[in-house]
């Protein structure tokens, strides 16, 4: 059962609040009623109101449920719970569920199975084919005069030069990024809000803003040439444009069936949103998965993906030219990892920078990357902290990684030899989200140390 | 185009996107644009690794066995809301036991240690090898490790540093080799200003002894007043130094025993009898001839030596114990002041037997208890004198309530086991009355850190029993934390 540790309970909760309430909650005397299934765990705790607060964690995953108010997720309760588990197991009681427990779990089995009944039912049954088509062609005239518009002003923006455009107040790009919105090309807008970091920012700013412009350019001309691309590439476009995926186009398709393992995760702040990216690794099949999971404001992130553990089960991709975004279709409880396999690493960093040209090739609009590598380590090369692989060939660590404790734990855990790493690549710079030293995992995303 | 790397070709194309395609009649925006899309992802594609042969040296092996998760848990949860008391606690247990922090957190406890102003060496020790190996690595965490060394420049370092790095390299190396601090403070001794000279003076008091009589003594002729008063204090703290037993004479002279004889029992009486005329051969030695207002000139210039005299003279003249002497005294016009001067001499030696017998003395005065000049004094008391103090004047004053609580807050040392069952034992059950519960939580906030880890559990009932009202959130916190470090004690324990 060494699933639960302490430290992945702690990185499901939302916040060092939750994190340290659910702590002084991990404690047999606070709870009455504590008990277990092979599925689930319960417990009853008296909080400030009448009845105690019934919370509840299903284990497969995990999931969490609770009666109380709050409106963080998992709240400070189901953390508590789950925490006591990791570290008392003993004092929960294997016994048959109470209704409130069995009720839940059963709802949400059968929850995942419908959509997945009605993923497969929306393929086959075509609604309102006319009023869908006017709609969709009504987006499409939008997006295409966005495109115009943003064509002349980017245009416009190299015509006064780029020492002219860091001059710029802010409200202008994002003047521009509102536009977008309005013309229903979101992905424009949000390339168009990356600009002011990207101008501000020290040395070799004009090299890399140039880059983005040019990235801007050729996503508005392949938009306006959308007609001529193969069905995959303008899929892809329309992506890059905004148009969503539903979740219900990636589970319509053929899943891939392996051992997957949960390699990293990374929680960022983007355009108003909590985004938390997943990368999955299939032990026998060396496929790459990014799942990506969106909240607004106090809205729950799912919590059901733990760095470090494995789940056997089919992931399924959303369309597109190149097999990366997905879901997971169907999957068993978490296991924790002992090693990767051969399948699933890159032989060293050129050869996972081969992979990434390859999907820049297929995607042009790629923007991150992960490289799974064994045997690599950290070292300092003037000035500066590289990710180096067994050839002693390195890439530029990212800054706000080198800066922060999360490098030094890794560091720490190998002792300046090597382990197993997965990092993000961005073009310019690694993120290790995660590694295996001597067998144990390493989460270097979690809050644990903010 | 082709026959340029992409690289290079994007720093051409930056060149004239920087100053824009309206300066440059032969370019067009557009064709910028379409240049750095096509150049820009080829040089994405086409990125090179840098070869790095650099090596970092590899940490050294660590032998002694992890802390369990458990353990490890608790030390990351004392480290996340950081908790000073409770990170050096779990430190020195874990380090008694021989065991080693879990190699991912060892750069966090180091971290945190690095930062504190006051840095126990058990938690470096603690680190081991891979403390060691990470400090060299981070300057920060460097700093602090190798502030226990001399440094090799340090006679240069002496002559060219600033002000408060002076006085730092002097600590460094007073507490390392004592007799060469003193001689770099000599060397420079007449050119350095009047505030350094006392600086100094009062950096050596640490580990001072009769070797640095002669420099102290000569200090006293010292052109200024902060410097001569700083080598007073200093010299006082010399047993045997000239100016020990010049104070010790001049104590001697100022007092005169009795002895009679009372219904068969011998009793001694002190009387205090200060000079009615100023000594001239006083001043050199600092004692001041002009009272502050208010304030008898006798009963000033009684003070002044008292607080100066080597404790040794009162029980060698009157050949009793403190406890005798104070009580031979009483009743004596001068003899307020004499045991205030006397708590002065008894802090500064640090005399566990004298400050005992003031504070008994104090404890059973009917003038009302000044707890907070009793603190002082018991601070010098070995635990177990000042917990059996503690006990005294609670039990004598039939203390209650958050008076009570108020004396329990107080004591900052780690508590015994018989202590915290006898302290507890006495506020418990007691309400406060809801308008003083606020004393109860703040006491509580100390107790929690305190208090022998195995009785939380009473110590959750006695401020539960002592409050009518719910707990504030701050209090419930002390509460989990006294059961967080029984968890500690228990989880050392195994």
């Amino acid at each position: 059962m060494d699933v639960w540790t302490s430290e992945r309970v702690l990185a499901l909760a939302p916040d060092a609040a939750s994190a340290s309430a659910g702590q002084s909650l991990a404690s047999a005397k606070k709870w009455s009623g504590i008990g277990r299934s092979d599925r689930a765990l319960w417990g009853l705790l008296q909080g400030s109101g009448k009845d105690p607060y019934q919370a509840r964690v299903d284990l497969s995953e995990p999931a969490f449920k609770c009666s109380c108010p709050s409106r963080k997720f998992p709240c400070k309760h189901g953390v508590g719970l789950l925490l006591l588990f990791a570290k008392d197991a003993s004092s929960f009681k294997m016994q048959s569920e109470p209704g409130w427990v069995s009720e839940w779990i059963e709802s949400r089995a059968a929850r995942v199975e419908k959509k997945i009944e009605k993923a497969a039912a929306a393929a086959e049954k075509p609604v309102d084919v006319e009023a869908q088509a006017k709609r969709a062609a009504q987006r499409e005239a939008r997006v295409q005069e966005g495109i115009a518009t943003c064509r002349v002003w980017l245009e416009d923006v190299l015509r006064r030069g780029l020492a002219q455009a860091q001059a710029e107040p802010t409200a202008n790009w994002e003047r521009m990024a509102a536009r977008m919105v309005d013309s229903q090309a979101p992905g424009i807008a949000a390339m168009i809000r990356q600009i002011p970091e990207l101008l501000s920012c020290g040395q070799g700013w004009e090299m890399r803003s140039l880059d983005h412009f040019g990235k801007l350019h050729l996503l508005l001309v392949a938009g306006t040439k959308l007609r001529e691309l193969s069905p995959d590439l303008a899929s892809d476009v329309r992506i890059a444009l905004g148009w969503t995926q539903t979740k219900e186009e990636a589970l319509a398709g053929q899943g891939v069936q392996d051992r997957w393992i949960v390699m990293g995760q990374v929680i960022e702040e983007e355009e108003r949103l909590r985004v938390k990216r997943t990368w999955l690794c299939g032990l026998k099949t060396g496929q790459r998965a990014l799942i990506l999971d969106f909240a607004a404001g106090l809205a729950p992130l799912d919590t059901s993906l733990m760095p470090g553990t494995a789940f056997d089960g089919e992931v399924a991709f959303y369309p597109g030219r190149l097999a990366m975004r997905a879901v997971v279709k169907s999957r068993t409880e978490s296991r924790p990892i002992e090693s990767a396999s051969e399948a699933l690493l890159d032989a060293s960093l050129d050869a996972g920078l081969r992979r990434y040209a390859g999907a820049l090739a297929a995607n042009p609009w790629v923007s991150r990357w992960p490289l799974v590598l064994a045997r690599a380590s950290l070292q300092r090369y003037r000035e500066h902290w590289f990710l180096v692989d067994a050839t002693n060939s390195g890439l530029p660590v990212k800054e706000s990684f080198a800066s922060s404790m999360q490098m030094w734990r890794l560091l720490s855990a190998t002792g300046g030899g090597q382990a197993t790493v997965l990092a993000e690549w961005d073009g310019a710079s690694a993120q290790p989200l995660g590694a295996l030293v001597q067998g144990s995992y390493l989460d270097l995303s979690a809050r644990l140390v903010a | 185009m082709n026959s340029i790397s992409p690289p290079r070709r994007m720093k051409e194309l930056a060149v004239s996107a920087m100053l824009g395609t309206d300066r440059n009649a032969s370019l067009q925006a557009s064709s910028v644009l379409d240049g750095a899309a096509a150049a820009g992802l080829r040089a994405r594609a086409g990125i090179k690794t840098t070869a790095v042969s650099q090596q970092l040296p590899l940490c050294g092996v660590d032998n002694r066995p992890l802390a369990s998760e458990k353990q490890m848990a608790i030390l990351i949860r004392a480290l996340n809301e950081p908790d000073r008391s409770l990170i050096e606690e779990w430190s020195e247990l874990a380090h008694a036991k021989g065991l080693r922090v879990a190699d991912a957190v060892a750069p966090m406890l180091l971290d945190w240690w690095a930062k504190q102003d006051k840095r126990e060496e058990v938690v470096f020790a603690l680190l081991g090898v891979r403390g060691t190996w990470l400090a060299s690595l981070h300057a920060a965490w460097h700093k602090p490790v190798a502030r226990g060394e001399v440094p090799e420049r340090a006679d240069e370092l002496w002559l060219t540093s600033s002000g408060a790095e002076r006085a730092a390299l002097l600590k460094t190396i007073r507490r390392v080799d004592p007799k060469r601090a003193m001689t770099l403070v000599r060397s420079t001794w007449n050119d350095d200003g009047a505030e350094e000279r006392r600086k100094f003076i009062e950096i050596c008091s640490e580990k001072c002894s009769m070797e640095d009589e002669p420099f102290l003594e000569e200090a006293l002729d010292d052109k200024s007043k902060l410097v001569r008063r700083a080598a007073t204090q200093v010299l006082a703290s010399i047993p045997g130094s000239r100016f020990a037993e010049r104070m010790r004479e001049r104590a001697k002279g100022m007092i005169r025993v009795e002895t009679k004889r009372v219904l068969l029992k011998q009793r001694t009486t002190l009387r205090l009898e200060p000079p009615q005329e100023f000594d001239s051969s006083w001043e050199r030695d600092g004692i001041e001839e002009k009272a502050a207002n208010g304030v008898g000139k006798r009963a000033w210039w009684l003070k002044q030596v008292f607080s100066f005299a080597p404790l040794s003279m009162w029980t060698e003249t009157v050949g009793k114990s403190p406890e005798n002497v104070i009580e031979a005294m009483a009743g004596d016009d001068f003899f307020d002041t004499a045991l205030e001067a006397l708590s002065v001499a008894a802090s500064t030696h640090g005399d566990p037997a004298w400050c005992g017998a003031i504070v008994h003395h104090k404890s059973r005065s009917k003038k009302g208890l000044d707890w907070s000049a009793l603190r002082e004094l018991t601070e010098r008391l070995p635990i177990a004198s000042r917990e059996s103090i503690t006990l005294k004047v609670m039990h004598e004053d039939t203390m209650k309530g958050a008076a009570a609580w108020d004396i329990l807050g107080s004591c900052d040392w780690r508590w015994s086991k018989d202590f915290s069952i006898a302290a507890l034992k006495m506020v418990r059950g007691e309400p406060v009355g809801k308008k003083e519960e606020w004393r109860v939580h703040t006491a509580a906030s100390h107790i929690a850190r305190c208090i022998a880890a195995m009785h939380a559990e009473q110590f959750a009932e006695a401020v539960m029993s002592a409050c009518v009202e719910e707990l504030p959130p701050s209090c419930r916190k002390s509460i989990d934390r006294a059961h967080l470090r029984s968890e500690m004690y228990k989880e050392f324990a195994r």
